[in-house]
């Protein structure tokens, strides 16, 4: 296991195959909302996709449903373990991480944290997953841009991400995840909120996410949609944030920004 | 001699996996028992005392546990786990399916089980991203 950052200002002494972790455009436009940045420790063994940034056209919202005062760094070391032998993860699954308190809490204190950089296909919409592409992304495709492989190995064109003209969601969105957890709880969430005190993302958080969506739709104008894990995949995952998405999406035209 | 070499990898074996299919099942056996049988003494013995604390603590989780209503629906849950590939991790996915075939119920979460004290424990769940 290797451990770098994600951080272009802290990847000086990158070799050249770790360079891909240099944002391609290092300075946000506007910044709206602080992004910090991690160390993240990565699996080597593992493929993963590189894609160009001009690809991604959606925002998909998650809960993490852990524990909300879990930090990125956690979350990329639990999905690291998630991987076997034979298929193992590359690093955390998402390209932001939000923490943020509950409704009442004070903890955590809020904060957004870049996770898997932008340019690479990240691992969160459902492998099973697949959307129609726009004839910019088709030409993107045919050109091969969307290359997989191993660190230190050849990138080649993988024709598992297509399936009846469709691409991989995961090739065309990235994840925001909200860390903490708004699905009930239940036998198979015994994480999750009372079932007489349900859980809503705060204003605060509403409005962090809100703040986060078009700091990225400013960088990256190609990006013009906001929807949600359980859109593309059978999942209570993000829970109540769901019921939220539009409101977020209001919420970023207050900064100029424009989501379907 | 060999059978001195075989039990001295037999026990190497076993230190190196620590975990074997029989102390999963107990510790999820316990799980069903506090989750369908609200036997909530063993809350101790099954979760860690991290995932309690940010349950809200143990009356709050002794109170989410009550409160969760009998199953209208008779269901069947299913255990699997595997070892992460990094650390002292283990992760076990749970299945939840209805019985009876004319009703859909079907639920799978992932839990995170770590060692406490020396015994597994349910330390959390993770969202199924892939």
């Amino acid at each position: 296991m290797i451990s770098l950052s994600v951080s272009g200002q802290d990847c000086s002494n990158c070799s050249q195959d770790q360079n891909i972790f240099r944002p391609l455009v290092p300075q946000w436009p506007i910044e709206y909302v602080t992004i910090h940045t991690a160390q993240y420790e990565r699996n080597p063994k593992a493929s993963f996709c590189r894609r160009p940034t001009e690809m991604v056209d959606t925002i998909v919202i998650h809960h993490s449903e852990t524990i909300n005062t879990t930090t990125p760094e956690q979350i990329n070391g639990l999905h690291l373990a998630r991987g076997t032998p034979e298929d193992p993860w590359y690093m955390i699954a998402y390209s932001y991480a939000v923490n943020s308190p509950y409704n009442g809490g004070s903890t955590p204190k809020a904060k957004v944290t870049e996770a898997r950089p932008m340019e690479l296909v990240g691992a969160h919409a459902g492998s099973d997953a697949f959307v129609p592409m726009n004839e910019e992304q088709k030409k993107m495709w045919d050109d091969g841009l969307i290359t997989c492989g191993r660190e230190n190995q050849e990138f080649k064109i993988n024709p598992n991400l297509i399936r009846n003209g469709k691409i991989k969601a995961n090739v065309t969105t990235i994840g925001i995840v909200v860390i903490g957890n708004y699905a009930p709880f239940s036998k198979t969430n015994p994480n999750g909120y009372p079932l007489d005190k349900p859980r809503y993302p705060t204003k605060s958080t509403q409005d962090l996410v809100a703040r986060l969506s078009c700091q990225l739709q400013k960088k990256y104008p190609k990006i013009n949609n906001i929807k949600w894990h359980n859109y593309y995949h059978p999942t209570s995952c993000p829970g109540t944030i769901k019921e939220y998405i539009n409101k977020i999406i209001t919420l970023t035209r207050k900064y100029g920004c424009d989501f379907k | 001699m060999r059978f001195q070499v075989t039990f001295f990898m037999l026990f190497i074996s076993f230190y190196a996996l620590g975990v074997d299919d029989q102390s999963m099942n107990e510790l999820f056996q316990k799980y069903d028992s506090i989750m369908d049988h609200k036997k909530i003494e063993l809350i101790d013995e099954v979760f860690t005392k991290k995932f309690i604390k940010g349950s809200g603590g143990k009356k709050e989780l002794i109170n989410k546990i009550k409160s969760l209503p009998e199953s209208l629906v008779q269901s069947q849950t299913t255990m699997s786990w595997k070892k992460g590939s990094k650390g002292e991790i283990y992760l076990a996915t749970l299945k939840e399916k209805s019985i009876n075939k004319n009703i859909s119920i079907s639920n799978e979460a992932e839990f995170i089980v770590v060692k406490e004290d020396g015994k597994l424990k349910i330390d959390g769940t993770i969202s199924d991203a892939q």
